[in-house]
């Protein structure tokens, strides 16, 4: 059997799925793809939100799912909630990306209980007050609380993901304690983006 | 944000995505192909336009333009028209794809090369100290 067919029986569903389950955020990240699509193209996003049913048809094929919106939030996806919900249905503790803010506290308990197994990441660059440096429009300080409230209810781990820049790095050791006397990962990211 | 007119977007565009090929191109020279969505584990895609692509690099407009890439976003490769999923992936254009990257890897789109080249990918993992890891993003 030559390395193509091997591959082809080994199919994809042991691979992990990145979904793109909405077209919304909230951010302008400068180096984020969805900055530069809005620059280059002036025009709102190609694409919808999923639907419950469409995403149906990839948890029973994919062993692991991500929501790690490319070029959006998956928290603004219209039905985030119901696919917790979907993946709860089949064992799977999917990996959530979120950095966006817009959405209320009662949002986030709902999402919580929706599946207490997903594995949340929470992108606040720095101190709280100092992460919309990068993340224009971020509320640093309430996305912080959402992740203590995320280590809080879930049953996983929780993630505190840091970009380092020049304008946080001298607080990257005060953050470092923080993220252990909360038991949350701390995911210390050095971007070589151009 | 910057507001650029029509006619700077355009060109804008165009010379972002030359800038992306040359850069694929020269990795190229120096180095072979070691395709993470087959040999490690890189996560598959489905955009919210309803195309799956082999990573999130190709699933990018500014990439569509170069060889291969765009095959992915065929209507008939659109996850409303498919009730089981494995019938993409079993398609002439991914079967082609994998084919180009395992036997015929000098024909591989540019992106391909810029971001695997390396076995070492686009990122590192270069500590790991209890709950805190410290990863390097090419």
């Amino acid at each position: 059997m030559n390395q193509l067919n091997q591959y082809k029986q080994r199919i994809f569903k042991r691979k992990v799925l990145n979904i793109e389950n909405t077209t919304r955020c909230t951010l302008l990240c400068s180096q984020c793809k969805r900055t530069t699509f809005l620059e280059l193209n002036g025009s709102k996003f190609p694409g919808k939100d999923l639907t419950p049913e469409q995403f149906r048809k990839v948890v029973t094929y994919f062993d692991d799912i991500t929501f790690g919106g490319q070029l959006s939030d998956p928290i603004f996806g219209t039905h985030f909630i119901e696919m917790l919900k979907i993946c709860r249905e089949h064992e799977i503790g999917p990996r959530v990306l979120t950095a966006a803010t817009g959405k209320k506290e009662s949002f986030y308990r709902e999402a919580f209980e929706a599946n207490p197994y997903a594995r949340w990441t929470f992108g606040i660059d720095g101190p709280p007050e100092l992460s919309h440096n990068y993340r224009k429009n971020q509320d640093g300080e309430f996305l912080f609380e959402m992740m203590k409230l995320a280590k809080k209810m879930c049953k996983r781990t929780t993630t505190w993901q840091y970009i380092i820049f020049p304008w946080n790095k001298d607080h990257l050791e005060t953050c470092k304690e923080i993220a252990v006397d909360l038991g949350v990962n701390m995911e210390i990211i050095i971007s070589e983006r151009d | 944000m910057k507001k650029l007119t029509k006619e700077q977007q355009i060109a804008k565009k165009a010379a972002w995505q030359q800038r992306l090929v040359d850069k694929g191109n020269a990795v190229k020279k120096n180095n072979s192909l070691c395709p993470r969505c087959i040999f490690k584990e890189q996560d598959f895609v489905l955009s919210s336009e309803g195309y799956f692509t082999p990573c999130c690099w190709l699933d990018d407009e500014l990439y569509r333009s170069q060889p291969y890439v765009n095959d992915f976003f065929k209507e008939h490769l659109n996850i409303e028209n498919n009730e089981n999923i494995q019938d993409i992936f079993d398609s002439k254009e991914w079967q082609d794809f994998w084919d180009i990257l395992l036997n015929r890897p000098e024909d591989a789109p540019p992106v391909c090369y810029e971001y695997c080249a390396s076995r070492q990918g686009d990122k590192e993992y270069l500590k790991s100290v209890g709950n805190i890891n410290i990863i390097r993003k090419h």
